[in-house]
């Protein structure tokens, strides 16, 4: 087995451990190239079923190719999906676009907090029945223990850190400094009561390995990830007041993956056009350690 | 003789595009977050504008630059020059085209060992940094002890701060001499030994003219040189069962017993046993999404069979092949090596979540045969404290499908939870036989008994009413 094929497996493993171990749980689904990868190997690891729920936290600031490109999928591949969004910011333009929060409290708003409270179902969902077809308002439901979530270790400091199944207590917070040890691929999956867990089945890709992985596998990503013609193109999805996209006439898989070996990436962060991140350091932790991805 | 060829030739595609972890292990501050800093700056592998971003911000914040800051990432760990928990990065080898490493960069200090344990069990080599000026120290003893208890038997030892003693190299022999013979009693046998500075970046990715007397290689070099483990392909077949579906939207009649396989291969019609049911059956078809139709898998990937006789068995038993007489048993007990690292010691008469495989059971230590290395307790054993190390009995509430350690790693390791705390992991050295099973007292006089003698004899059980969360730092 060459180094896919092992990290596919192991992904694989940690899927279907997650499944089994927890009652309710989700899969987050940003639309993005390790979102799309991760569902692949859902889709891998059940043998072309998707048993649970993709949910995908709407900040109203997704680029409109993302958001057409999700409810096709949803359609296409008969996913329930449950999206969730902090209405109450939205509506009173509590955000950065709007000039009344700066770049880290607006992420706070729109990415943290819409993620914790629809994943404890005290905010309302809108739903994705694929048996009907149809889009439904959902405005108190059940909690998921668990969320299965594809952030990488090569991102960022504090992801490097994760652990495989990481907990999360009462109040959705992180404590990076007490993690528990996790040996070999023996997770621990018993958790107290009220704990909602984290299942991070891409910590050892690199974003290398994701596009190697998309090439072999000849997955369809969101053609934003490619020049269309103008010299430029996406390398991390994010809401467009806060991402720029790169100068790179790289028009399919093949073409990123060069860029990324010996190209004009080889030594270039891949969040390095999200402007969230810059404003000092530790604040992505910070961020994290309150519910952010 | 054509078919060996292609095997080989297949093995070799493989050595191209593989993964390494690495761990980096040693005393705390001896200078591993350091070295592996230096590794990623001289290698050219961090992101453009990292080093001068780290930079820049020391300058603005009054601190001093640390080539430790570009792994130690979390805000507790910046403030206290500390490394916390293990990170994990990622780097090409300039030398071996297609080999990638992941460096694990464990923590030194004993408070957080399970952070350090959490990083090398992933690893397949390690680095063992000891600093020249202090010398060989308490957790350079310890971490060496728990790679060896690990099976990690790949290691490179650094001797670290070269620069303080002047490049002398009558200290560094001291030193190596003396963690030599230390990893000799641990039969473990290093790769190398290595003088360097990894602030002043010496011998790291060249070698220093400062260090003439050293005729060795460079830590690259040695990293470069690390051999992947061998494939357990041609071992016999195990695949312990992680779940049994039956998706039966759109109209899916498969009942799919799916897993990974930990050794060997299995292919379309073998006849497979389970294990402790010892139930048997014949594999109809291997399942697959997305994926060319397959008659064989072989270890290490994550599959999926439908059985010609439709049987019930459940999670965490082992298919075997029924014709092999495979070195995997169902037990009830077993002689470990446990590494303890629960808040409340490992006691008697009291039951823990084992899990091994894809099994689940409750388990009691029945016996503490020694404790390895530095013990914390005072007279006696009479459990295992936070850190320490033991070789054990365990015995189990009903049989399980294993493996010693040593006739197959995935079979042969397990872990303990003690309620929802992750406390403990150890290696099988053996299974004991259904001749070494005593009676078994009921269990509940056990625990009354054990009460009682704790409580009219509290001396001799020094560590059972201190509090759970007290530092067992020796
Ligand atoms: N003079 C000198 N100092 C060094 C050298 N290597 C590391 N140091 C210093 O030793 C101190 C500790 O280094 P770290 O790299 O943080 O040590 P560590 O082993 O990672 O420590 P923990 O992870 O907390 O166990 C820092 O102040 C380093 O600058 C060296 O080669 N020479
Ligand atoms: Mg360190």
């Amino acid at each position: 087995m060459n180094k896919i094929e092992k990290l596919e497996a192991q992904s694989i493993f940690i899927i279907r451990e997650a499944y089994k171990s927890f009652k309710n749980i989700g899969m987050l689904w940003s639309i993005g190239k390790d979102s799309t990868v991760l569902l692949w190997l859902a889709k891998k690891a059940f043998f072309g079923h998707v048993p649970f729920d993709l949910i995908h936290i709407d900040t109203h600031y997704k680029i409109p190719e993302m958001i057409a490109y999700r409810d096709q999928l949803a359609r296409d591949l008969r996913i329930r999906l449950v999206v969730g969004e902090n209405r109450k910011a939205l509506a009173n333009k509590q955000t950065f676009q709007d000039g009344n929060l700066d770049r880290i409290a607006c992420c706070k708003a729109l990415k943290s907090e819409a993620l914790n409270h629809t994943l404890d179902g005290s905010w309302p969902r809108r739903i994705y029945e694929p048996k009907q077809g149809a889009w439904t308002d959902v405005p108190r439901d059940e909690p998921y223990n668990a969320v299965i979530v594809g952030v990488r270790s090569d991102e960022e400091g504090s992801r490097s850190k994760e652990r495989v199944f990481s907990a999360r207590d009462e109040r959705s917070e992180w404590d990076a400094s007490a993690q528990p040890p996790e040996l070999w691929n023996l997770y621990k999956t018993e958790f107290a009561p009220k704990t909602h867990v984290r299942v991070h089945p891409l910590l050892e890709w690199t974003e290398l390995n994701i596009w190697e992985y998309i090439e072999k596998e000849k997955i369809t990503v969101i053609p934003s990830y490619f020049d269309q013609g103008d010299g430029m193109r996406y390398r991390s999805l994010g809401c467009w007041p806060c991402t720029s996209p790169v100068a790179s006439t790289a028009r399919n898989t093949a073409d990123i993956i060069e860029e990324l070996i010996s190209g004009k990436f080889r030594n270039i962060a891949e969040r390095s056009g999200r402007a969230q991140d810059k404003d000092g350091g530790g604040t992505l932790e910070a961020l994290r350690k309150e519910g952010y991805m | 003789m054509a078919s060996l060829e292609t095997a080989i030739d297949l093995d070799e595609t493989d050595t191209q595009t593989e993964r390494m972890n690495i761990v980096i292990t040693g005393h705390v501050d001896h200078g591993k977050s350091t070295l592996v800093g230096r590794l990623l700056a001289d290698t050219h592998s961090l992101p453009q504008g990292k080093l001068d971003g780290v930079k820049a911000s020391c300058e603005k914040n009054g601190r001093v630059f640390e080539y430790s800051m570009l792994l130690d990432a979390l805000e507790d760990e910046q403030k206290q020059g500390i490394t916390i928990d293990s990170a994990r990065v990622f780097f090409k080898s300039l030398a071996r085209p297609g080999r990638e490493y992941v460096i694990i960069d464990a923590p030194g200090h004993i408070e957080f060992l399970r952070n350090m344990l959490s990083g090398a069990s992933r690893a397949v080599a390690a680095v063992l940094v000891i600093d020249a000026l202090e010398g060989v120290a308490e957790n350079s003893r310890r971490h060496g002890l728990l790679l060896s208890l690990l099976g990690i038997s790949q290691v490179l030892v650094v001797i670290n701060k070269l620069d303080l003693i002047n490049y002398d190299e009558s200290i560094y022999r001291k030193i190596r001499n003396e963690y030599g013979q230390y990893l000799d009693s641990l039969k473990v046998k290093p790769v190398a030994f290595i003088p360097v500075s990894s602030r002043e970046g010496k011998n790291i990715t060249e070698i220093a003219p400062e260090m003439a007397w050293y005729k060795g290689k460079t830590v690259l070099e040695v990293l470069d040189g690390f051999k992947s483990p061998k494939s357990e392909d041609g071992a016999f077949f195990a695949m312990p069962l992680q779940d049994v579906y039956r998706f039966s939207d759109a109209g899916d009649e498969r009942r799919i017993y799916a897993g990974t396989l930990v050794s060997g291969e299995a292919r379309v019609g073998d006849r497979v046993r389970f294990l402790p049911s010892n139930k048997e059956a014949h594999i109809k078809s291997i399942e697959a999404w997305s994926a060319p139709a397959k008659t064989v898998v072989r270890a290490g990937e994550s599959t999926g069979f439908t059985l010609e006789e439709d049987i019930y068995v459940t999670s965490g038993e082992v298919l075997v092949e029924a014709d092999e007489n495979a070195p995997v048993a169902a037990s009830t007990r077993i002689r470990a090596n446990i590494i303890w690292l629960g808040v409340n010691p490992l006691t008697f008469g009291k039951s823990y979540l084992l899990k091994l495989g894809n099994a689940k059971v409750q388990a009691k230590l029945e016996k503490i045969e020694r404790v390895l290395g530095e013990n914390n307790g005072e007279d006696g054993y009479y459990g295992l404290n936070r850190n320490e190390c033991g070789s054990v009995i365990l015995g189990f509430a009903r049989p399980i499908a294993l493996s010693s350690f040593y006739d197959n790693a995935s079979l042969g390791r397990f872990v303990l939870v003690d309620g929802f705390d992750a406390a403990g992991g150890g290696i099988v050295l053996e299974a004991l036989s259904e001749a070494d099973i005593h009676p078994e007292l009921p269990t509940g006089f056990e625990e009354d008994l054990f009460l009682l003698l704790k409580k009219y004899f509290p001396h001799r059980f020094p560590e059972y009413g201190k509090k759970p969360n007290q530092d067992y730092t020796i």
